[in-house]
This record gives structure tokens, sequence and C-alpha cells, in this order.
């Protein structure tokens, strides 16, 4: 189909990539400017290609990822990740995991640095008895040696080489001179902490083309996609055991970590990144005009995504249409206020039915509380902002951004105008029209709800117009209000595999290119059959999981 | 620039009331002096400027400071008002500059690599503070220094970058708080239960490690992949400076900045304490080349409420409202003045003010509101340690490229002799007249 990177001088359908001066281009689809149609190339057998899995590349944590597994690794509760300098998202990338932005700067070293002073004084302060294999007493350097071995393998996630033992050992001389044992274990921890096979998830090329990763590799290949975090021991033991290796002995483990609280984490931290939601915190409102959206509203809003999702996914069908169109939410009483609900008992969250909202429209992902609010400006609402979320994370498209001799800022509003009414000058002005009319009538479709998510039934006095229409998808057409525009995107081909692509770059830590067509093609067939909890089985099933390709020149 | 050393070597911190008594306590000492260098400050504000109120008129020596820079009037001695001179780089592929076109194009010299991008990612050059600091910042506990303020906790997004590299951007510390533990409590802070040279040592021991387990790894690995261990590499050997004890100068311990709420309304409080601690950590000798972002390009959608504004300066200098636009840049030079203030209380060993020997680049993405970038609103303050003549109005021909006022800064402040900054084309030599 003609893409929406046509610039923004032309209508869709006459798309004439930046052919002038001032046309920028945008990407569309994975990073290699793939076209966005849904249905790939007939002649593509997926049976008899050879699957290739891409490149092999260093994975550094992602700071969830650093807490996570010190906390598991150290029994700690501190958090300092949290505090490091963000990685950032780039264009239609959502996730802080593009493994070609996890560059280390100065800033983030010394953070490194600190968290691991810190977090080895805590463990050695207070957990010293757990930390270490032998009694008070016997505190010496046959002991240090038997907690080095132990620990590294936990923090390295695979046994320690000669090399590695040897270095630690002299870290804990140096670190023991002219002070004490748990002085000594300290340094070690603290070298450990910032060491490249704790900060990364380090594959060593082994000079073969195309190699399954070792048991040890494996065991934190599915520990980090489903939990987010190390190897539990019995992943260890079964890895140690040599029993990371076939399909069976995969999908067992598999069957296990998903029974685990974790793995509802990480689906609750992709759906959080992927709707834009973990910066939801930091959203500046105007207070005079919403006085509603103060401090407790934000965290709120997190959780109410949250538990929608994680409903979804586990207890409802699981489907991704659901995810779309659910007609219920979660909320609580102060949440409840703002959105006008009604019949909310007691305290804490709970589930909400279409029933108990008014005039409230509800419909999955769409009309949360936090997608609404945070694609919209500090007063008033964005159909814009609203068009570009769909476009972009529900369909895996990237317009373009708007030309560099356009104005961008709207006029001032006349008296009783409607955001509507401003906003369709955008399709007076050809300059604008092309891509505005890829974005602002799906915007429109949301107008009842205002700049902070609460429902509206006018705007500047007059009723809110939500007739919209979808264009260049495999949903094109008219739709009135939110539950008909999630119908629609629910019956799209093009949103399941946007779908499928936003979790491929979760996993991988990357944008498919055409290389991953057919693991594309797979992840939305099993997201078609098995839904949202198939995906972590999916994704353990694909090449880029099950493989790599040697990165180094061989 | 040659320095006699100084026993007594105190220099004040308290001064000015400003209701920030945390600072009171903010008395660096010298340990020991060395000679100093001209130290570079770069402090960005948004959205070009209204030119009325901006451009003097008048001669080179006899102008007034319009209302846009007549807070500054008590600095007019000392400083330096350009016009004429142009964003090249911006201009560069005949269309007139994004704000992040302009700013990734403004201190780099180098147009994006891009035709009118929108990827500041895109930096083709190191921006005029890293070139300077790769050159004077080693001898300093931090190569270079990223200070900002932000609307709230922080600007992880490109606008909020302070300085680029090649490929790169480097973003600021937003919260005073943690700029205060990344400068007086960081990694050197001891536990109290170690001698401070042992802790030290221990620490010394571990970054050999560390960087050993790098080297070691960087063999086994594809050229990507080492290419990003490489930089995770070089960026710990830059905090080994901080770790260990410098010798060369050091800091009593304030207390801790008083903790404000990350909020809009707040940007006023919090950035005076940020530029409180950036002349502090100048003062200290912690660093010689710093960039400050008062608020990322485009001002972070910021609306000015403490001057009574209700809309965004973005969309207020799309508009070109004069009134306004004046006000919010003379608020900008009302703080570069404050922090000149800062630096001249300071004195440096030897003689004279840390004022004297700081050199202040003032800076932006555009030259107008409407995105224009062929008049370009830099300014210089500060003594430049007596190697530039001051309190002037220095108008060049129209469209002069900024990269020869980079190049004649870069070669000030460095002692070099360079010939070109940035892309060679845009460059026909230093600054005539400067």
């Amino acid at each position: 189909m003609a893409s929406a990177a046509g610039g923004c001088t032309g209508t869709i359908e006459s798309a004439n990539p930046s052919n002038g001066a001032n046309a920028p281009t945008g990407t569309v689809g994975g990073s290699s400017g793939r076209s966005t149609s849904y249905g790939p190339a007939a002649d593509l057998n997926c049976v008899e290609r050879s699957q290739d899995p891409g490149a092999a590349a260093l994975r550094r944590l992602s700071h969830i990822e650093y807490d996570n597994t010190v906390r598991d690794l150290l029994s700690t509760t501190s958090k300092p990740a949290r505090d490091f300098i963000a990685d950032g998202i780039s264009g239609d990338y959502r996730f802080r995991n593009r493994i070609d932005r996890q560059l280390v700067g100065a800033s983030l070293a010394a953070q490194y640095f600190e968290a691991a002073f810190a977090l080895a004084t805590e463990a050695v302060d207070k957990r010293i008895d757990s930390l270490v294999p032998c009694p008070a007493a016997a505190r010496d350097d046959a002991c240090a040696s038997k907690f080095i071995d132990a620990f590294g393998k936990r923090a390295f996630r695979r046994p320690l080489d000669v090399v590695d033992k040897s270095t630690l050992l002299a870290t804990f001389l140096d670190g023991r001179a002219g002070a004490d044992f748990k002085s000594g274990i300290k340094v070690v921890i603290a070298t450990i902490l910032q060491s490249p096979q704790f900060l990364y998830r380090v594959e060593v090329d082994t000079g073969v083309a195309l190699v399954s990763p070792d048991d040890w590799e494996m065991a934190s290949r599915l520990s980090y996609l489903l939990w987010q975090s190390m190897p539990d021991n019995e992943l260890f033991d079964a890895a140690a055991a040599g029993k990371l290796k076939t399909r069976e002995q995969i999908s067992l483990q598999v069957t296990r970590l998903t029974a685990d609280p974790r793995s509802r984490a990480t689906v609750a931290t992709f759906h959080e990144q992927w709707l834009g939601l973990d910066t939801l915190d930091r959203l500046d409102k105007d207070v005079a005009a919403f006085p509603g959206f103060d401090g407790e509203i934000a965290p709120r809003m997190r959780e109410e995504a949250r538990r929608l999702v994680e409903h979804v996914a586990f207890e409802d069908d699981g489907r991704p249409e659901t995810l779309l169109t659910a007609p219920y939410t979660f909320s609580d009483d102060k949440l409840g206020r703002l959105y006008g609900l009604r019949g909310l008992v007691g305290e804490g969250f709970q589930k909400v039915e279409a029933s108990a909202m008014g005039r409230r429209q509800q419909a999955g992902i769409l009309t949360l509380g936090g997608v609404l609010a945070t694609h919209a400006s500090r007063t008033q609402t964005s159909p814009v902002q609203r068009g570009k979320f769909v476009r972009d994370a529900l369909l895996c498209e990237q317009p373009p951004p708007p030309p560099d001799n356009v104005d961008t800022t709207l006029d001032k509003p006349k008296a009783n105008e409607t955001t509507r009414e401003r906003l369709d000058r955008h399709s007076q002005n050809p300059s604008c029209r092309g891509c505005h009319r890829m974005l602002d009538p799906i915007g429109f479709g949301l107008e009842n709800f205002d700049a902070v998510g609460a429902w509206r039934d006018t705007d500047s006095g007059a009723v809110v117009d939500a007739t919209g229409e979808i264009f260049g998808t495999d949903v094109t057409g008219a739709f009135h209000g939110p539950v008909e525009l999630a119908q629609r995107l629910a019956g799209s081909q093009q949103v399941r595999r946007c779908m499928a692509e936003q979790w491929f770059r979760f996993a991988f830590g990357r944008q498919s290119t055409d290389e991953d067509e057919c693991t594309l093609r797979e992840l939305t067939q099993r997201l078609n059959t098995g839904g949202i909890r198939d995906m972590f089985r999916a994704l353990v099933d694909a090449a880029p999981f099950r493989y790599r390709r040697a990165g180094k020149e061989i | 620039m040659n320095r006699t050393l100084s026993r007594r070597c105190v220099l004040q911190g308290g001064g000015a009331a400003i209701g920030l008594p945390w600072l009171d306590a903010m008395i660096p000492r010298c340990a020991r002096a060395a000679s100093r260098p001209v130290r570079l400050v770069t402090y960005f504000t948004a959205n070009g400027v209204p030119p009325e109120t901006w451009y003097p008129t008048g001669t080179e020596t006899s102008f007034e400071l319009p209302a846009c820079l007549a807070p500054l009037q008590r600095h007019r001695s000392r400083m330096i008002v350009f016009d004429g001179i142009a964003n090249a780089g911006g201009l560069f592929y005949d269309c007139d500059a994004s704000h992040e076109g302009g700013h990734i194009a403004a201190l780099t010299g180098f147009p994006a690599a891009k035709q009118c991008s929108h990827i500041a990612e895109e930096a083709q050059g190191p921006s005029l503070d890293q070139a300077v600091a790769d050159v004077i910042g080693t001898g300093s506990r931090f190569k270079s220094l990223q200070l900002g303020v932000a609307p709230g906790a922080s600007l992880d997004t490109r606008a909020g970058a302070a300085a680029f590299r090649k490929g790169q951007l480097i973003f600021p510390e937003f919260s005073p708080v943690k700029a205060f533990r990344l400068l007086f409590d960081g990694p050197q802070a001891g536990n109290g239960k170690l001698p401070t040279q042992l802790l030290s040592a221990q620490r010394k021991s571990v970054l050999d490690k560390v960087m050993e387990s790098y080297k070691r790894l960087q063999g086994k690995l594809g050229v990507e992949d080492k290419t990003r261990i490489d930089r995770h590499l070089t960026a710990i050997r830059e905090i080994e400076k901080q770790i260990l004890p410098s010798g060369t100068a050091s800091c009593a311990t304030p207390q801790l900045p008083g903790a404000i709420a990350e909020t809009p309304e707040t940007i006023p409080q919090r950035n005076k304490q940020q530029l409180e601690l950036l002349a502090l950590a100048l003062a200290c000798d912690q660093t010689r080349v710093a960039s400050y972002m008062c608020l990322g390009e485009g001002s972070s959608d910021a609306v000015f409420t403490w001057l009574g504004h209700t809309s965004k300066h973005h969309e207020l200098a799309h508009e070109l409202d004069t009134a306004r636009l004046t006000e919010i840049n003379a608020w900008f030079a009302d703080q570069l003045s404050f922090f000149l203030d800062r630096l001249a209380s300071y004195p440096e060993p030897g003689g004279g003010t840390l004022l004297d020997n700081t050199l202040v680049l003032w800076w932006n993405e555009l030259g107008m509101g409407d995105h224009r970038c062929d008049r370009f609103p830099f300014v210089l303050a500060g003594g430049a340690g007596g190697a530039l003549k001051m309190g002037r109005f220095l108008k060049s021909p129209p469209r002069t490229s900024n990269n020869n006022l980079l190049l004649s800064i870069y070669n000030m402040t460095t002692g070099s002799q360079s010939r070109s900054f940035g892309m060679p084309e845009l460059c026909t030599g230093p600054l005539a007249g400067l």
C-alpha cells in the first residue's frame, strides 16, 4: 500500500516519497523501512527457508532488569537503577532496551560504581551470615574462595573461568589487606557488580556461523525474557545438568516460569512501555483547568493499566482484540471520581463494568486514563497525538515529523471553537493535509475524553462530535466514538501484526528486519490463536531466541 | 596566567542572600592551587529571541543593552553581544532550522547528518565544549560537567541534550540533589570506618580489576559489541579520576541542598540551586568545562507562570509575541547575571576572581521563534583570562558562519591554532574583529 511516509506535502493516495527538498521521510514498519503491508510477500516459504536469528549482540541489563537482578542476587529491597540516567526511547521504538542505544557514558558508569559499593556494603553489613558459606569462626581464604565460586556463578550466570576466579581472589586479598574479611568480600561484590559478565548478557562467539546458545546462556535467555531477572536455582541446576537443550526441556521451564508472579510483572512492563505509560508520573496538567488531576492520579492510572492488562491476559480470554475492546476497567474511589464512575464499594481497586460508568464509554487500552492523558496537551485534548499514538503503537507506522518550514503551533482558539474545529484547518492547508488526514480523524473519535482522560459531553459549549475515520489500513472506514474505533482496530490484521512486532522488540531489543519475516509471521499467528498468554512460549520458540549468528568476522 | 601558590586559598561560599541556607556551608578550600586555564561554560536558552528587544543599536563600544539584555547591565563591561552571525549548519540544506537541527548545528558546527533532520543523534562532531574539554578538561575531576533545569525531574528526550559528540547526546543532571551528590558526596565520599587513604586504595583496586575484565572481554567480541564495550571502558577510565583524590583541589563537603518539588512552578528556585552548584564546581576545580541547559530545546514546553504567563514559551515564540518573549529573555539574562555574580564572588588563587578567568557562551537553538536561524543571538560573558577585549557590540557581515566564532573560542581556550572548526566548508577562519 502507499506508505504513510509520503512526506507531508501530498495526499496519501498520491504519496510520492520524499522527492521535495522539504519532505522528511518517516520510517514505516521495521528498521529496514519495509512497507506497512501486513500481508507478507506471498512467495516467502517459511517452511523451507532457513531461519535467520539475526546477529549475536551483547545486551546490557535494562534498568528494570538490573534492579530485579540485584534483588534476586543479594536479597536487597533497594532499587538503585530507579535513579540511573534513563535509557531513552527513540522514534517509534517504544521500549527502553534497544541494544544499539545501550551505551554507557561516564554518568552511568559512575552510577554503576556507586550502586555497586552501596549494595556491597549493605549486603556485607546486614547479611554476611547468609552470604558466605562458613561460620564466623572459619572465615579464611578457603571460605572466600568458596564464596567467590558460588556467588560468582550466580552473578555471572555461569561458572567462573580460571582467570575470573584468580582475579576475584586477588581482589579479595587487596580488599582484606589492612582491613578485615568482610571488607575483602565487600570489594569482591563491588567488583562483580561492575563486571561485564554481570552488567551484560555475555554470549561469546564460538566461531560457528549459526549456533544454539549453551545451557547457561539459555538459562539467562529464559529468565530475562520471562522474569526480567537472573535465573533461579532450578534453572541453574538444569543448565549444570545440560537439560536446557531440547524443545521439551525448554518447554518444561517455560511452564514453570510462567506460573511465577514475576512473569506477570513482565507482561505489565511490556504494556506499560508499549503504551508510553512509564513516564506518566511526570505528566504536567493545568491544575486550574483540571483540579481533579492532582499528584495522586498518575500512579492510579498506572495501576489501572496494569490491572486491566493483567486481567485481559490471564483472567479473561487473553485475546488481542479483547485488549482493545474490553468493556470494563479497574479503579478505586479516587480515580473513579475523576472518571465519574458509580457504585465503587470500599477502598482499593476493583473491576468496574460498563453499566457502572454512566455515559463514559470503555474500550480496553484505548480508553485507559493514562493513555488518554499522556496523549494530550497540558490544557486541551490532542487528536493529533492520539491519532499518532494509534498509528505508531498499534499500527507500527511512524508518520514523518512536520516539515521544518511549517508552523506547528495552532492558532489561538477562537471563542467557542472546539478542538475539532481548530484542527479542521489542517485539512485546508495542503502542506498539512497529507499527514494529518492519517492522524486527526482517528483522534476525533476520542474527543469525548478530555486532556486528563475524564469523560465530557461538550467541548467549548458544543456537543462533542466523535465521528472519525481511518485511512490506509485494512480496516479503512468511518466510525463513531471510542467503541467503534476499538472494534475496527480489533478487526485489523495489521494491528495484530504490529502487536507481534512490539513483542518482538521487547524480547529481542531491536526492530525486526526483512530477515525476521518468518518469525514475525509465526508470532502473529500465535497471537491470533493462543492470545497474549501464549506470547512467551511463541517468543521462546522463535529463531532469534533459539539461535544466534556469529557477530564476529569468521 | 603565571600563578603563585597561595597557602590560604579560602574561597567564600556565602554572600548572596538568596534564601538558600544550605549554600552557606559551602566553603570550598583549595588544597593546592595549580595554574588554571580559562574555564568555559555554555549556557543554553531556547526558542530564539525577539530581535527588536535583543540586538543593541549603536557602535562597537557605545551601545545600550536593550530590554532583553538589560538585566546584564552590571556585567556590560565584560560582555560581547554579537549580531550578524548565522547558524550555518542549520542553514546548510537551504531550509530553516528545526529546533533539533539548530540544536545540533549551533555548537558542533556541523549540519545534522540528514537533510532537515529531526534526529539529534545524528550530530556529526563534538560540540565546542566537548572539543575544548578534550584539551583542557583532563586536569580536573570531571572532564566536563553538564547541569540544567527541566520542568520536571528530568528530560531524557533529545531535547535535553547539553552537549554532543559524533552520534552521541550528552544529557545534563537536572536534579540539584543528585548534582550535589555527584559533586560533593559522590564515589569519593568515605564511609567513616576506614581511613580515607585505605578506602581510595580499595576503590582503585576495584576499578583496576573491573577494567581488566572489560579488556579481557574485548577480544572475544564481534565488531559492534566491541565498540560498545570500548565505550564503556572509556567511561570507566573517566570516572577513575573522579574516584581517586585528584591532588589538585578539594572542597569541604557542604550540606545537601534542600529538596524542592520537581514541578514546573519551581523552575526558578531549582535553576538558582543548579547555577550555584555549577559556580561552586568551577571554583573547586571539579571541572573546567561545563554546559548548562536552562530548560531544553523548545523550552521543554514550559509555561513561565512566574512571569504571569499562561502560554508555553514555544507557542509564544511562534506567535512572535514580542512583549512576552522579551520578559522571558530578560529572565534568562537575569539568571545568567546571577551566575556571573556567583563566579565573581570566588577569588582565584593568585588574584582576581573566578569570573575573570571564565568565558560563558550564551547560545540558542534558533535565531527567532519562527525557526529562522540566519541571525543568531550569541553572547559572550566573563573575563576570559584577559584574552578578549570585552564590553563590545560586535556586528559581523550578515550570515557570518557561527563556525568562525566557535573556532575563535576553541583556539583561545585551548591555546591552539586550528584553522577550522566544525564542517570545513562552513568555516572561513577565526571571527574577524574578535
